[in-house]
């Protein structure tokens, strides 16, 4: 009755291989940072973007290299930590009925798009768990690039330049758009070739339109942004209702939310 | 909200294991009359979106950036501002790719199944596991309140039949990662027959939870004849 998907579970099975000992990750995992088991390997899965990032990495500089490795190594290590800690905290959960974004808000995003007819009770509930997870995730990488700086404040290029370093997160090109200052302060950054994640039009089917503009592989970070523009001019008619409020590089989002005083709030 | 800690007692013991159940029941109803307002809600603004409604609340996003980052950790404005539009960039285009899927398995309904298996193929292999997860111990709990309650209202009835709760109903076939959906309706089926959580362990490699989702599966011809 159950198939089994090998694939994934190969795929997914590499990224458990961590245990992490702290109760709280916020915490114990920064302050233990030096301390940090060696249990991953820093290419641990060959679809993990982090690892395609690493031959095009300064081929001229070793030392450069090398501090670059050691960096994506430590940053996929806590990647692998907050995924066992995921787990780990949906294992003992015991109240499943609080979550922490709205429903009825996910539902309305969801729905945003007119050819979405009907969503299920439980897509919002799965949708919630996934973006808080996913702004976790964005946040911990941010985090990262914040470190390497030797900052304390997470600002929107730190955002940018994480988002810039994985194909994953290529659908959000669009949202949050490099300044092309922050290329020239970025050192190891590299524009990665995408090759499995289409266009984020919505309303365009991905199959029609093949992503030209993100298929030639870019070894600097400039001529990326520079194959970028299509999809923006792309995007100019906002044919997505969300890119009404991004339809150039430089985004100054005024979001008024009379909302905030409630948070949690599961309408 | 989640502090990660247990919460004064385990899942493992069948007295503590019914006071949780009390305690999810109560929350469920509560959270039964939110859902029926939602989608109430949703209903009547199906087409118009306004302002506020675009992103997600600005606390919420930033409590849940809190809870990874170190204490002395700062946030700037636009970074909240720019997570906000990345989480609903994310269930966009998430739910685009869903909805493409039902459209072409000439369904209506995005289910919970087409969400998980949108994610897979856009790259997000790391979240299917904690999600599966979190949508079987989600069910367990429902099918305990479905159990203990009377009949479904229609719609939801509807709903439910396609998410494979109710055993009444035959879901339709999937021909996409059929291993996420047979694992959720045997184990989904199996809780109401057995204590939940008796497979589970603390271990969190994949192989493990498959191995679990096995004996869970093994375990339901079983119950069902007798």
């Amino acid at each position: 009755m159950q198939v089994h998907v090998y694939n994934n579970n190969a795929k997914m099975d590499q990224n458990q291989h961590v245990q992490p000992a702290q109760e709280a990750y916020g915490e114990n995992q920064y302050q233990s940072n030096p301390v940090t088991t060696p249990t991953v390997l820093p290419t641990q899965t060959s679809d993990s973007s982090l690892s395609s990032s690493y031959p095009r990495q300064h081929p001229n500089d070793p030392q450069l290299e090398a501090m670059y490795e050691l960096r994506q190594e430590r940053l996929q290590q806590q990647l692998n930590n907050f995924w066992a800690k995921q787990c780990q905290e949906i294992q003992e959960a015991t109240d499943l009925r609080t979550h922490s974004l709205p429903l009825a808000r996910i539902k309305k995003i969801m729905k945003s798009d007119e050819d979405v007819k009907l969503v299920s009770a439980e897509a919002p509930v799965v949708f919630a768990k996934a973006c808080e997870m996913f702004i976790m995730e964005l946040t911990l990488r941010a985090w990262a690039n914040v470190e390497e700086d030797q900052r304390k404040i997470i600002k929107k290029h730190d955002i940018a330049s994480s988002i810039s370093r994985a194909d994953v997160f290529d659908f959000l090109i669009d949202t949050v758009p490099r300044p092309l200052e922050n290329i020239l302060d970025q050192q190891g950054f590299v524009g990665l070739p995408t090759s499995t994640v289409p266009t984020p039009l919505n309303d365009a089917c991905y199959h029609n339109p093949p992503p030209q503009a993100l298929v030639p592989g870019n070894p600097y970070g400039s001529p990326r942004i520079a194959v970028g523009m299509p999809i923006l001019d792309q995007n100019h008619p906002g044919l997505q209702i969300h890119h009404f409020l991004t339809p150039m590089e430089p985004t100054p989002t005024p979001t008024p939310n009379p909302q905030n005083p409630s948070p949690s709030s599961d309408c | 909200m989640e502090t990660g800690g247990f919460h004064g007692y385990r899942k493992l013991p069948n007295t503590t294991a019914g006071l949780k159940l009390s305690v999810s029941d109560m929350n469920m109803r509560q959270q039964v009359a939110s859902s029926d307002h939602s989608a109430a809600t949703g209903e009547e603004n199906e087409c118009t979106v306004r302002e506020q409604d675009r992103f997600m609340p600005i606390a919420n996003v930033i409590r849940i950036m809190r809870k990874i980052l170190p204490p002395h950790a700062k946030i700037s404005d636009d970074a909240k501002e720019t997570i906000q539009e990345c989480v609903s960039e994310y269930i966009s285009f998430i739910t685009g790719e869903a909805n493409e899927r039902c459209q072409r398995e000439q369904r209506k309904t995005i289910t919970a199944e087409d969400v998980l298996w949108a994610m897979s193929k856009l790259g997000f292999d790391d979240y299917i596991e904690p999600l599966t997860m979190y949508l079987h111990r989600y069910r367990e709990l429902e099918g305990d309140r479905t159990s203990m309650r009377g009949e479904p209202l229609g719609k939801r009835t509807v709903e439910y039949a396609t998410l494979g709760v109710a055993t009444a109903f035959v879901p339709p076939p999937y021909h996409h990662h059929n291993g996420y959906f047979g694992a959720a309706m045997p184990m989904g089926t199996y809780v109401r027959e057995a204590p939940p959580n008796t497979a589970s362990s603390h271990h969190h490699h994949h192989h493990h939870h498959h191995h679990a989702r096995g004996i869970s599966n093994a375990h339901e011809p079983n119950a069902r004849s007798i």
